[in-house]
């Protein structure tokens, strides 16, 4: 690595591999934290009418519990190894976007301060479980500053992950080697691909579902309190989160698991044609399931049995791959090192955990299941069993690489005995408490089920928390060893387990730009390495990289986060704090965009390499549009609540106001004149961009943004003007949802208008406007889309 | 342990079938995996396979027929559990056509039940019902045949009303109301059947009720007039 003084490097590093160290510490460390939580709840439920924990303290340690090891620790995990070894696995030298990757860390670890620090808020923290069903959620029965502190915590993080997923699809779409064809991508690379499609779905929904939540809590609005929203608008938001999250958790993990099991049966990977597919069909299917955690609420009987089924044909594509999996052994020379036992492990726990998954996929059977140890142990199964197994089979192999040291194998075989002994004693009896309610604090003997030894009992509760400090005392194990190993292991060499992925052909642990020997070619008989040809035409002289007088890294990610976090937490708790971060944040963002203006970011593109299916576009326009489809995810869910609303309305007899009665249609036609003129002042500035009118360019940009800024004066006017008529955020649904559809769209507008001060500045500097044009263009698609969803706004919200 | 009632038992039957799915299923799959890994375990002394793994190279090998095959296979175990599971559902959904039922409003609160009974008799913490009664057919009139009909829904936050015993559960929603329906087929006092499956606050563990299933002359008395 580069010799600058260790703070530099790791406060300010832009380097893939340095952020995936640091995601990997910081996960691990969520890892202790939120297992210790666990260790808490389960010394309480030990035995019957204990009083370690009180109520409250229960109630907050299992919520965060659930939310840090679901957000904190297994997504993180993955995305420390995606960070590290995607781009090699791909053959590229870093990120396409790295001061972004260096945000998205900065910004997760700002998060799961802010999600910590809500215990101390004073009234400690959420305590509504992690799925925070309404109406326990709102002010009324949660009062605690600390559940709305989690709140933003949790809209932070997702825009970490909805930042960092639209990095990696850009990246892996757009700068593999030459000859890297999609489908000789190794499984996990693959895993990740539809982890981050899942996630850039997933996560903006839930974006959403939160932005309803805080504006209940802090403003007063009225969706999760009224009869109109409720309990069922949660639930069903946050389940089409929620769903495909499960297999956000699963997939890294299970990827792991398919790539050790080839490597360490020494043959490839059965049917990968077929996993990949099955694959993408699970992530597919997985948006639509998200009801079977919905069975008891007594919506429509038909729509449940629909899915019923859907929940079944999801198991099919896992199964398929689970098949393909094992048949993968068949003929092999099987090495039993310790990422393949935890291979075999996770594989093992995870076929348990979906055959008890197509009990739940019984509409019927759920009479007994919903909300107790079963679906506990169920999902434990799964996510820990075949998610979190399999992440850490990857820690041990790729252990070896990251640090360049062997960690002992004797001490990771105890590890995995004890892990699999421990998991099982801690998660399978759960599956016989199928009687006994989740998250109740205390139960007394009548529910305390067990078994006799001779004449003494053993209650399967006692037995679970036995199991659960095996499991927990397993990983100090790992963590002792892994510790010792980095720095007294034996040396190891660059390949210790004859890998195909390409990062087993560079040193250990991999040199800055990762290819010290040039650019990787993969052809069928293998890879060689090629003098690096840069787009201008020029060589760089040594390595895949060094020789360009690039710096890699940046002040401004670990700023931009700091802002962010004091911002939010003033938000809650202290003006002059709101007011820190949100100058911070200022100064950041000017900081950003000036590094920006020089160029130090602007990487050279290799002339060749593997970039289908989208080839034509730049790296920078396919992240906008990837932008985009996540914002498609976001404004449709709230769509969506507009639409739940307006049935439930008709059900419960509220009166959605007339056209015209509430809102001017004639000013709001006439605002939505103004916005859709600023985008053809836009469509304006791009032709003149490309025809070379500086003055044109100029012009039309000016005029883009006067045209923004007088649809948000407007927008004001009219704020102010509907308060002062007595419609205000918490006068019903219909004002709710006005105001929290318009209130997003202006952020966008005011966001867009930010950025486009930066284009002007851009413009200004430009030696020639065709070299503004890129820009120009990718903010003309934001631009377009800020205009489109107000074109779906303006009608759902003035006319119908 | 005898079941209790009729909701109980088919439910019971259904999940022994699931388990038998469960088992044979899984069982084929686990023999599978584990004969592969002792079968196939690295011997000293023999060669790597030909198409092992290395850098950049991981070979194309399988048979798409095996997931067609699989698929079928899968469709078809699916088809036969979800006819039965949408048997049952259809049972516990839909309450019989019985003139004589019990109707009770169950209200769920942080943190307790109240049962609400037709002629406003409440209860709560304890929900009383009359016991099957096979001689109280329809063409009856005045009788308690034992059928119970809960219409389900709650005061304030999200709860859950079951009672694990008889295999039924509903979510306590504000704004909604829910039905569930059973018949108790054994007069007995069943202390603490009934629960919260729902998160609902600081007294979630404690939001527990008693079942007592009455004779139809015992329930009737209380009804009327009891304590």
């Amino acid at each position: 690595m580069v010799d600058w003084h260790p703070l530099k490097r790791w406060l300010f590093t832009t380097n893939h591999k340095d952020i995936g160290i640091l995601y990997l510490l910081t996960s691990l460390y969520f890892f202790v934290a939120a297992g210790l939580l666990a260790l808490t709840f389960r010394t309480q439920l030990a035995i019957p009418s204990n009083t370690f924990l009180q109520p409250d303290e229960y109630n907050q340690a299992v919520t965060t519990h659930g939310l840090l090891m679901l957000l904190w620790v297994l997504t993180p995990l993955g995305a420390a190894f995606a960070n590290y070894f995607v781009p090699i696995q791909i053959g590229a030298r870093d990120m396409a976007f790295p001061r972004l990757n260096a945000l998205s860390y900065w910004v997760y670890l700002a998060s799961g301060l802010l999600a910590l620090s809500s215990f101390l808020a004073g009234g400690g923290t959420a305590d509504w479980g992690w799925t925070t069903y309404a109406p326990l959620n709102t002010v009324e029965f949660s009062p605690a500053v600390g559940g709305s502190m989690m709140g933003l915590a949790l809209m932070l993080l997702m825009a970490s992950s909805i930042v960092s997923t639209v990095n990696f699809l850009v990246t892996i779409f757009r700068l593999r080697a030459p000859g890297m064809s999609l489908m000789k991508l190794p499984l996990f690379t693959w895993a990740w691909i539809f982890t981050s499609l899942l996630m850039l779905w997933a996560f903006p929904s839930f974006v959403s579902a939160l932005t309803l939540l805080i504006s209940d809590r802090t403003f007063g609005t009225v969706f999760f309190t009224s009869t109109q929203g409720g309990p069922l608008l949660w639930d069903h938001m946050f389940w089409f989160f929620g769903h495909p999250e499960v297999y956000v958790l699963l997939l890294p993990g299970f990827g792991i698991t398919g790539d050790l099991l080839s490597t360490f049966s020494r043959r490839p990977l059965y049917a990968k044609k077929i996993i990949i597919p099955c694959l993408a069909i699970a992530s597919i299917l997985s948006f639509t399931v998200w009801a079977h955690h919905m069975f008891m609420t007594g919506i429509s009987q038909s729509l449940l049995e629909a899915f019923n089924v859907t929940t079944e044909l999801i198991s099919i594509p896992f199964a398929i791959i689970v098949i393909a999996y094992i048949f993968t052994l068949r003929g092999g020379s099987i090495r039993f090192a310790t990422p393949m036992l935890f291979a075999v492990g996770s594989l093992g726990l995870f076929i348990i955990g979906g055959i008890t998954g197509v009990f739940n996929s019984s509409v019927a059977l759920d009479t007994a299941f919903r909300g107790t140890f079963w679906v506990v142990g169920h999902f434990h199964y799964t996510i820990v069993g075949g998610g979190l197994t399999g992440l850490f089979g990857g820690l041990y192999y790729w252990f070896p690489k990251i640090t360049g040291r062997m960690y002992s194998e004797r001490l990771g075989k105890i590890h995995f005995v004890v892990y699999i002994i421990g998991f099982n004693l801690l998660y399978f009896p759960m599956h016989l408490l199928y009687d006994m309610p989740r998250r109740i604090f205390t139960y007394d003997s009548s529910l305390n089920a067990g078994f006799y030894i001779g004449s003494l009992f053993v209650g399967y509760n006692f037995l679970i928390t036995i199991g659960a400090f095996t499991f927990g005392i397993s990983q100090l194990i790992m963590f002792a060893n892994l510790l010792w190993s980095a720095r007294r292991g034996p040396a190891a060499n660059k390949d210790p387990w004859g890998g195909y992925s390409l990062e087993w052909g560079v040193p250990s642990p991999p040199p800055e730009f990762n290819f010290p020997e040039g650019v990787p070619v993969i052809s069928a008989t293998g890879v060689t390495y090629r003098p690096v040809a840069m787009a201008d035409g020029g060589h760089a002289d040594a390595g895949y990289g060094a020789g360009s007088h690039e710096e890699h890294w940046s002040h401004w990610p670990i700023v931009v986060a700091a802002g962010s976090g004091i911002a939010l937490w003033g938000l809650l708790m202290s003006l002059p704090a709101l007011l820190l971060g949100t100058g911070i944040l200022a100064v950041a963002f000017i900081g950003w965009g000036r590094e920006t203006l020089r160029g130090r970011f602007s990487e050279p593109i290799e002339a060749v390499g593997e970039k289908w299916p989208f080839a034509r576009l730049e790296n920078v326009s396919l992240g906008m549009w990837v932008f985009i489809f996540g914002e498609i995810a976001f404004f449709g869910t709230l769509f969506g609540a507009y639409v739940f609303l307006r049935m439930n309305s008709l059900l419960t007899g509220f009166v959605w106001p007339r056209p015209g009665e509430v809102h001017n249609i004639f000013f709001g036609g006439f605002n939505t004149i103004v916005l859709l003129t600023s985008g053809l002042t836009m469509v304006f500035a791009l032709t003149f961009a490309r025809r070379g009118s500086y003055r044109g360019l100029q012009g039309s940009l000016v005029a883009t943004f006067a045209l923004g800024a007088f649809f948000m004066v407007n927008k004001a006017f009219e704020w102010r003007e509907l308060f002062a008529g007595g419609f205000t955020f918490s006068t019903n649904t219909a004002s709710s949802i006005y105001y929290v559809l318009t209130g997003v769209h202006g952020a966008h507008v005011v966001a867009g208008l930010t950025a486009l001060v930066y284009l002007m500045v851009k413009a200004l500097k430009a030696s020639s406007t065709t070299q503004a044009a890129g820009a120009v263009e990718i903010f003309g698609i934001y631009w377009g889309m800020v205009d489109a969803v107000w074109v779906f706004l303006f009608p759902l919200l003035y006319l119908l | 342990m005898p079941a209790l009632a009729p909701s109980a038992e088919q439910w019971q039957s259904l999940f022994t079938l699931y388990i038998i799915a469960a088992v044979i299923v899984g069982g084929a799959v686990f023999v599978m995996f584990f004969y592969f890994l002792a079968k196939y375990r690295r011997k000293p002394g023999t060669a790597e396979p030909k198409d092992a793994p290395r850098v950049g190279v991981m070979e194309d090998r399988g048979n798409p027929a095996l997931a067609a095959i699989l698929t079928a296979l899968l469709v078809s175990l699916f088809f036969g559990l979800t006819l039965n599971t949408f048997a049952l559902n259809a049972f516990l959904q839909n309450p019989p056509n019985d003139p004589n039922a019990l109707y009770v409003d169950v209200i769920g609160f942080q943190w307790g039940w109240r049962f609400v009974y037709p002629n406003a008799r409440e209860l709560v913490g304890e929900l009383r019902v009359p016991v099957l009664n096979s001689t109280c057919t329809p063409a009856v009139r005045g009788c308690w045949s034992g059928t119970v009909v809960l219409n389900i829904t709650s005061a304030d936050v999200f709860h859950s009303f079951g009672i694990a015993l008889l295999k039924i559960k509903r979510d306590a929603i504000p704004g909604r109301i829910n039905q569930a329906w059973f018949v108790a087929e054994k007069v007995d006092i069943y202390p603490e059947a009934i629960r919260c499956y729902e998160l609902c606050g600081t007294g979630h563990a404690l939001m527990i009720a008693d079942l007592l299933v009455l004779s139809a002359d015992n329930f009737h008395d209380w009804y009327l007039t009891g304590p």
